[in-house]
């Protein structure tokens, strides 16, 4: 492992930093994490809301990106601090949606809302204050780290591309067409896509939700075949727990082409005519 | 007469009724409780720990106790009003 700088903050770190650096908690249900109590002086960012776009099925594009930061007060150079619900998934997917829109200062929190409660650390349901809008301004848009459908189409059984599912087991093999954490939302068809490799997301994690070792964590992907000098394109049911693994790769064990497909089984398993591969 | 304690563990209601997890605990414990029943809900993660911890007000329920038993377990015992 080289010197480089894993993009985590400690809760340690952070308590001792409220005040001195943007954090963000990037929630899929506020009403029950957010509102319900967060860190003080954490700006919201609700993942449905505010970083997708409505009415298509796509992320935010540039200019609500900067419409958003400045709404949170974030200016370009601002370090920013996500954190969120369930073991941080959309606080990834925002990390990721933050490397797209060029803003690289920006760090998760280790072990998210789950870990920061269960050290005890400080909460509050008390709203901060409305930030003062920022002149915020995207300088560069990056989508090579964003696969989409004909992306993972044309790269099927492709040598030196690897396909990683980061669903559940079940999921995987299609006994079940939803996760549990959403049970109502089926998509029409279980399985995977073929040729893609299970490692669910939370292998990467301990059981308080905190990042394993980089060493433990290059073990569980090479072992699977999920080396770096492959390009690598990670999907789950929405895209979320695929940025959680895509942070992994990307920027614990450094490695150089990551990708993710936002569109994940909610697309292709519901697309008419794609190939599907069952297996138990 | 003696209240007899029902312990009710999320993790395993969430699965068995197909719902997420503060949803069933809203439709199917305290919604389905009788007044005054109390309750040992187990659930798996701080954060939903927290949740279960301060929705009360909301949701219409007392905490009597909360508390971590293990790193897999958490408590809060909740009076349904």
């Amino acid at each position: 492992m080289s010197g480089r700088e894993i993009p985590v903050v400690e809760p340690e770190w952070l308590e001792k930093n409220l005040g001195k650096v943007k954090v963000l908690e990037v929630d899929y249900d506020p009403d029950t994490a957010y509102r319900v109590g967060h860190i003080p002086g954490a700006q919201l960012i609700d993942w449905k809301r505010d970083l997708n776009k409505y009415p298509e099925r796509d992320i935010i594009d540039r200019e609500g990106f900067e419409k958003l930061m400045s709404r949170l007060g974030v200016n370009n150079d601002d370090l920013v601090i996500l954190y969120g619900d369930y073991n941080n998934w959309f606080a990834a997917f925002a990390y990721w949606v933050f490397q797209i829109y060029g803003h690289e200062n920006a760090k998760l929190l280790n072990g998210g809302r789950k870990k920061w409660i269960d050290l005890g650390k400080p909460m509050t349901k008390e709203e901060p204050p409305k930030p003062s809008p920022t002149n915020y301004k995207v300088r560069e848009v990056d989508l090579t780290i964003r696969a989409n459908f004909l992306d993972v189409l044309r790269n099927l059984r492709a040598p030196n591309v690897v396909l990683v599912d980061v669903r559940s087991p079940d999921e995987y093999t299609g006994k079940i067409t939803a996760p549990p954490e959403y049970p109502n939302e089926q998509a029409q068809r279980g399985g995977h896509i073929p040729g893609a490799v299970n490692i669910p997301w939370a292998k990467a994690v301990n059981d308080d939700g905190t990042l394993k070792s980089p060493e433990e964590i290059r073990r569980l992907y090479e072992e699977k075949g999920v080396t770096p000098d492959k390009d690598v394109i990670v999907y789950c049911r929405i895209g979320e727990r695929a940025a959680f693994t895509y942070f992994v790769l990307k920027e614990v064990l450094g490695y150089p082409r990551v990708r993710v497909y936002d569109g994940s089984w909610s697309e292709w398993g519901n697309m008419v005519g794609t190939p599907i591969e069952k297996e138990a | 007469m003696d209240k007899k304690l029902r312990r009710i563990d999320l993790k395993k209601l969430t699965a068995e009724c197909g719902l997420p997890k503060l949803e069933a605990f809203k439709d199917f414990i305290v919604t389905a409780a009788v007044p005054d029943e109390e309750i040992e809900v187990v659930v798996g993660d701080a954060d939903t720990w927290y949740a279960l911890k301060n929705l009360g007000d909301e949701l219409g329920y007392e905490v009597l106790d909360s508390y971590k038993k293990s790193d897999k377990e958490y408590i809060v015992v909740i009076k349904v009003i």
